[in-house]
């Protein structure tokens, strides 16, 4: 099975990836230039506070052996405990993970009908009033960056009318409240993923609806939905979906900017922390989850597209 | 330059105006529709307060180790010390403690604690308390970073004379020590705290207790306690504590009411909150400074004539007005604050470009050799890039060719501080006698960046510190002061000022220069 392989293939070369990410976290956070004694106790600290702080991290060690004795227990399932507080590495990230997951995930549900919705404007009513407006809109989305399209929601619907609150990150209890609390950053998220994949299924849209066997379908008597939602949208998302296992990985690494502009306690903010004061066990859990779902992701979208387009079946698995 | 500020200050103020100007619409248009944004934890009347400085998983209620004003402030919510002292008098208060005796030279002093006094746990506080206390702290296992600043106190001859009474033996005479005791760091925790439970639980004689404490969570709750000390205190029933550091966020969070408090306004948005009718800002005193320490040891910093010139080039007012939006005062190149009452002089010497190139000349510099300089400097405190690039061109007016090193932040107080000759730095405002020692002097202090080694200083310190009469005191920490302003290293040329922005609702709220001291007890909101 063709499908198979091509899995387990990106599988166990995604094992050998992450391994080659864990190694390479490790030395460039080693080498980073700074004291970690210096960042946790203060410029103020003692030489002799510092070095007994040394000492109780084994900071004073080799860096490769460090690195064997993390690799040691990652292996083995454990995170490690965080240097800088002591704490197992999985309560620091399982809660910015949860939180950075529930963000996606609420993005994701909201990224899906607008692109679908802006392609499907863009394509069908191509060149006229309605295409015009949506591809505005998506230029805009696409040429703003995430903060600038962040802020603008915030002054139009926390401060303007107070529909949803300004800061994400209340610690807000019970499903509606933390989903209230997460439109507006969820909404700037999937504003700026959308922009860009609705125009690309725009055009897939437009050139897949002037091929032969649209004209068929339509000639046959099929009604233009049909012909759009049967025919059509399966032939020309396959670009869409490749975009969209990037947008994947956007979302799990690449929020560090809207996760600050909404003070959002997610992946991204605990990893420029962890780095800022070379917290190396936390650093290597939150890079690691984040390359694996990356890894997974494209594995995914490779998968879906294989499904979706039979005749990719047979030929060489995308790479 | 002053093109630049003007422009970068127009924009700022543009584009938060813009917002502001939108609200006021807004309000305007939908005040009787609109549904309160307030987030469920406002419903039992808690006081939404946020702090303006992150630490992420460095989180902690430990108050042996304070890396942000964050963590101090939540400190100070769970916690209490023996005394408190505040600017501008940072006359000691009498807090736990309810008075002090020493011996006549100032060597043996008896520290008398408050009965009744009891931690959230239940039991009450006593002297074992207060002596494991300072055992703790002065522990360098344990990595305060008042250490140094302590180093008067010997813990092991901190000893217990009775339930309520506690003898420091100090290393030299100290003629006010409740000052000392009073310190950032000095808290009172439970005897034998470990530090697990420093760190998570909090058990302090508090005004408020932690909930359920998690470091990296994104809000901090804290309840009322019940037992606290002084009766009918705190007001508040519960505080909700967080961290905003994105000018555009404070400044929506406090608009839209989802803040009750934002303890310091970045100055861009300053003026858009000003216009909103629901707001209340409050200015503290001179807190924070910036300081541009030179090494006095080293060329060209060796010679005075090149240090006065490289003051001199100065326009503090200007400084102030375009990097601080108005938002802060002067300095006088040493760290006491010239509005002070214990400053050696109240008026700054204006800029004064012909002097400087007198001097400069003097030294052996002109157009055809300037004097060239390194200075050092990244975003590691507000405005310290913007000082840099500002001092650059004030400088150029005498002919002095700045060259600016801007680094990372991240790595700047561990990379860079201490090891250039010529760089950015600031300090919190503190009482003249820690403050002068804690920076400058050679003998005690391991951040000494101007590498100040003055013996006629370190006297006058160590006299002014031993001495029981306050006015003497206060006349010898004018001397050494004197000394900085007109021969040390340190151009110290402004300290900037906290904005703290409130609802209309709230009140019992001053904002202190210090960004690491909140006074809990007297904050509400209705």
């Amino acid at each position: 099975m063709n499908l198979w392989r091509m899995v387990a293939t990106r599988i166990a070369l995604g094992i050998v990836t992450l391994l080659l990410v864990s190694a390479v976290i490790y030395l460039v956070v080693g080498v980073l230039p700074g004291d970690i004694a210096v960042e946790v106790l203060g410029r103020n600290s003692t030489a002799q506070a510092r070095h007994l702080f040394d000492l109780r991290l084994h900071l004073n060690e080799p860096l490769w052996d460090r690195y064997a004795q993390w690799l040691g227990g990652f292996v083995r399932g454990h995170f490690g405990e965080s240097i800088t507080t002591g704490s197992p590495v999985r309560a620091l990230v399982m809660p910015a993970l949860g939180a950075s997951a529930r963000l996606s995930a609420y993005a994701l549900v909201l990224y899906v009908p607008i692109t679908l919705t802006m392609a499907l404007i863009g394509a069908v009513w191509s060149g006229r009033g309605p295409d015009s407006v949506t591809s505005t809109l998506t230029l805009i989305g696409l040429s703003l960056p995430d903060f600038v399209i962040g802020t603008i929601l915030i002054v139009m619907f926390a401060v303007v009318v107070h529909w949803f609150p300004a800061i994400a990150g209340t610690g807000a209890q019970g499903f509606w409240a933390t989903l209230r609390a997460i439109t507006l950053p969820a909404a700037t998220l999937a504003a700026v993923m959308s922009a860009y994949s609705a125009r690309m299924l725009r055009s897939s849209l437009i050139e897949v609806l002037q091929s032969q066997f649209i004209r068929t379908a339509t000639l046959k008597g099929t009604s233009r939905w049909r012909v759009i939602f049967r025919h059509a949208l399966p032939n020309a998302i396959v670009p869409t979906l490749n975009v969209t296992a990037l947008n994947l990985t956007y979302l799990i690494g690449g929020v560090v900017v809207v996760e600050v502009v909404f003070s959002y306690p997610g992946l991204g903010q605990l990893l420029v922390n962890s780095i800022a004061i070379r917290d190396i066990p936390v650093v290597e859990a939150a890079t690691l989850i984040a390359s694996g779902i990356y890894i997974a992701a494209n594995v995914f979208s490779d998968v879906v597209a294989v499904l979706v387009t039979p005749r990719l079946r047979y030929a060489r698995p995308a790479r | 330059m002053r093109h630049r500020r003007t422009l970068r200050g127009a924009v700022a103020t543009l584009s938060v105006g813009l917002a502001a100007s939108m609200s006021g619409f807004g309000i305007a248009s939908t005040a009787a529709s609109a549904p309160s944004a307030r987030p469920s934890a406002n419903a039992n009347q808690c006081v939404t307060y946020a702090g303006v400085e992150s630490s992420g998983s460095l989180n902690s209620l430990d108050p042996t180790i304070q890396g942000s004003s964050q963590i101090s402030i939540e400190v100070d919510a769970a916690y209490n010390k023996l005394y408190y002292a505040e600017p501008p008098s940072w006359t000691p208060v009498a807090a736990l403690a309810t008075g002090a005796t020493h011996n006549t030279s100032g060597t043996v002093w008896t520290v008398d604690l408050r009965h009744g006094v009891h931690f959230h746990d239940g039991h009450e506080m006593t002297s074992a308390d207060v002596v494991y206390t300072f055992r703790h702290l002065l522990n360098p296992k344990y990595g305060s970073d008042e250490a140094g600043t302590l180093s008067m106190i010997n813990p092991a001859k901190v000893v217990a004379t009775g339930r309520y009474s506690v003898q420091f033996t100090l290393n030299q005479p100290v003629g006010d020590f409740p000052q000392y005791l009073a310190d950032k760091d000095a808290f009172i925790i439970a005897n034998n705290a470990t530090e697990h439970q420093l760190k998570y639980e909090g058990d302090g004689t508090g005004p408020f207790v932690p909930v359920s404490f998690q470091p990296t969570a994104p809000t901090h709750k804290f309840v009322r306690f019940s037992g606290y000390w002084q009766r009918g205190l705190p007001k508040a029933p519960c505080l909700v504590l967080s961290v905003i550091q994105n000018p555009t966020t404070q400044a929506a969070a406090m608009e839209s009411g989802q803040i009750d408090v934002l303890q310091a306004a970045d100055y861009s948005i300053v003026r858009a909150l000003k216009a909103d009718p629901k707001l209340v800002l409050d200015a503290s005193g001179p807190g924070t400074s910036r300081t541009l320490p030179m090494w006095v040891d080293t060329t060209p910093f060796n010679n005075n004539d090149v240090r006065e010139a490289l003051k001199l080039v100065i326009d503090r007012q200007q400084m102030v007005n375009t990097v601080l939006f108005g938002y802060g005062t002067v300095g006088d190149d040493n760290p006491v604050p010239p509005q002070s009452s214990s400053a050696w002089r109240h008026n700054v010497p204006a800029q004064n470009i012909p002097e400087a190139k007198r001097l400069l000349k003097q030294a052996g510099y002109g157009p055809s050799h300037p004097l060239t300089v390194t200075l050092y400097t990244a975003d590691m405190l507000p405005g310290a890039v913007e000082i840099a690039e500002l001092y650059k061109q004030m400088a150029a007016e005498a002919g002095i060719v700045v060259n600016l090193a801007v680094g990372p932040s991240a790595t700047y107080w561990s990379n860079v501080w201490l090891k250039q000759p010529f760089e950015m730095s600031g300090w919190n405002l503190r009482p003249p006698a820690l403050a002068l020692a804690a920076a400058y002097t050679g003998s005690n202090s391991s951040s000494n960046e101007s590498h100040w080694h003055n013996a006629a200083y370190d006297k006058l310190l160590a006299e002014a510190i031993a001495t029981t009469s306050q006015s003497k005191a206060t006349a010898l920490f004018m001397k050494a002061e004197k000394m900085l302003s007109l021969d040390g290293g340190e151009i110290t040329p402004v300290f900037t000022e906290q904005v703290a922005v409130m609802q209309k609702s709230c009140g019992g709220y001053t904002p202190n220069a210090v960004l690491a001291d909140v006074n809990w007890t007297e904050i509400s909101c209705s």
